[in-house]
C-alpha cells in the first residue's frame, strides 16, 4: 500500500515520489477528463475552485466532475473547504477545492503533455467574494 | 409560480432524489454543496436565462450519474445485468420487428401490384427482417464489451481498462434510425400505390426512405462484423491462464 512519500529522505527521494505518486494515481485511470480537470486546477494551484466554476473551466458534466473530486479527495490530492461566509446575503455557502502539494506533485506529472498544449484559465478564482 | 421558481422546484427535486443513494456519511455534505452550486448556476449572470434553466436540469440531472458513480467501488465496472437486459431488449425488439414485418408482407401482397410498389415493399421487408437479424447479432456479440478505450491509461497492466460504450450507442442509433426510416418507406410506399396526387413524389421518398434505412443496416451489420473480428483477434492474442492461485489484479489497490 502506499505509505506516502516522507518514508524516504536522502539523494533517493526524488525517483521515490515520482514513483509512488505514479502508484497513487493509478487507483484512478487517467482519462481525458481527469487531464482536463487536473491542468485547470495546475494552472494555479493556489486557487480555491467550486464545483460550477470547474465545470464551465474544465467543460466537464457534474455526472463526471463530482465522482472525480471525491475520488481525489480521498487520495489525498485535493483538499476542500467550506466558504467560511458567503459574499452576498442569502446565498448557501459553497465548497472550494483546492490542489494539496502531493495532489500539484502528481497533476504536473500527469498533465505534462497536455499543459503545453492547454489553455490558462481566464480568471483566478478564489474564495468568497473573488468569483 | 415563474418559469425560474419551476426549474429550481426541478432540479432541487432531482438533487434530493440523487442524495438518497448516498451513504448518510456524506448525503447532508453533498446535498448542500450541489444546492449551494444550483444556486451557482441559476445566479450565473453570463449566460441568457434559458441557457440557466438548461445548465441547472443538466447539472442536477447529472448529479444522479455522479451518486451513482460515487458509491460503486473503485475499480468495478457498469453491472453485467445491464449488458444482460439489453441483450434481452434486442432479442425481444427482433422477434416483434419480424413478427410484424410477416404480417405487413401478408397483408400489403395483395396491394403490390405494380412492380414498384411490390419492390418498395419487399424492400422494406428484406430490411426490417436484416434489422432484427443484426439486432441479435449485435446483442450476442455485445459490441460494447469487446471493444476498449485506447490510450488513456497511464501504465499498461494492472487493470483492465472500462468497456467502451460509445459502439453500442451509435449501434442504437443506427438501429433506430433503421427501423424509423423503413417504417416511413414501408407507408409511404403503400400510399403511392394508391390514386393520391403527386404519386410520384411519394415513389420517391418511400425509395429514398428504403435506401437510407438499408445504409443505416450496413452500417450496423459493419459493426457487428467488426465486433466479431475484434473478439477473435483479442481471442487469439489472449495469453495462457494464470496458474492456479494467482488472482485478478481487478479492483486491487496498488502497491
Amino acid at each position: 500500500l502506499y505509505s506516502g512519500p516522507q518514508t524516504l529522505t536522502g539523494p533517493g527521494r526524488l525517483p521515490l515520489l515520482i514513483v509512488t505518486d505514479i502508484c497513487r494515481i493509478r487507483r484512478m485511470r487517467v482519462t481525458r477528463p481527469l487531464q482536463r480537470l487536473l491542468t485547470i486546477l495546475v494552472g494555479d494551484p493556489a486557487a480555491h475552485w467550486y464545483g460550477y466554476q470547474l465545470m464551465k473551466s474544465a467543460s466537464l458534466p457534474s455526472g463526471t466532475l463530482y465522482p472525480m473530486l471525491a475520488r481525489l479527495e480521498e487520495q489525498g490530492l485535493v483538499t476542500s473547504q467550506w466558504e467560511p461566509a458567503p459574499a452576498e446575503a442569502g446565498r448557501p455557502p459553497r465548497r472550494y477545492y483546492q490542489l494539496t502539494g502531493d495532489g500539484v506533485r502528481v497533476a504536473r506529472e500527469v498533465t505534462r503533455p497536455a499543459r503545453q498544449t492547454a489553455p490558462r484559465p481566464a480568471a483566478r478564482p478564489g474564495l468568497a467574494g473573488q468569483s | 409560480m415563474t418559469g425560474q421558481k419551476r426549474v429550481q422546484r426541478l432540479a432541487d427535486w432531482l438533487i434530493r432524489r440523487s442524495g438518497r443513494r448516498l451513504p448518510d456519511g456524506t448525503r447532508e455534505e453533498r446535498l448542500r454543496e450541489w444546492t449551494a452550486e444550483l444556486t451557482a448556476i441559476l445566479d450565473d449572470a453570463g449566460i441568457t436565462r434559458l441557457r440557466r434553466k438548461a445548465r441547472a436540469i443538466r447539472f442536477s440531472a447529472g448529479v444522479q450519474r455522479a451518486a451513482r458513480r460515487m458509491t460503486r467501488s473503485p475499480g468495478t465496472q457498469r453491472p453485467r445485468v445491464f449488458t444482460v437486459r439489453a441483450a434481452a431488449a434486442a432479442a425481444v425488439t427482433a422477434v416483434v420487428l419480424v413478427t410484424i414485418s410477416l404480417v405487413l408482407g401478408y397483408v400489403f401482397a395483395p396491394a403490390a401490384e405494380s412492380a414498384t410498389g411490390a419492390a418498395v415493399i419487399l424492400l422494406a421487408f428484406l430490411g426490417i427482417v436484416a434489422g432484427a437479424a443484426s439486432t441479435v447479432l449485435l446483442a450476442a456479440l455485445g459490441v460494447a464489451r469487446v471493444t476498449r478505450r485506447r490510450g488513456e491509461r497511464l501504465t499498461a497492466g494492472a487493470r483492465p481498462a472500462r468497456l467502451r460504450t460509445r459502439p453500442a450507442r451509435v449501434a442504437a442509433a443506427a438501429f433506430f434510425a433503421a427501423v424509423i426510416s423503413l417504417t416511413i418507406a414501408i407507408i409511404t410506399g403503400t400510399a403511392s400505390q394508391a390514386n393520391f396526387p403527386g404519386n410520384s413524389a411519394l415513389a420517391w421518398f418511400a425509395t429514398a426512405m428504403g435506401i437510407t434505412g438499408l445504409a443505416c443496416l450496413a452500417l450496423l451489420i459493419g459493426m457487428a462484423l467488426a465486433a466479431a473480428v475484434t473478439r477473435l483477434w483479442h481471442l487469439a492474442r489472449r495469453p495462457p491462464a494464470a496458474p492456479t492461485g494467482h488472482r485478478s489484479t481487478v479492483g486491487q489497490q496498488p502497491h
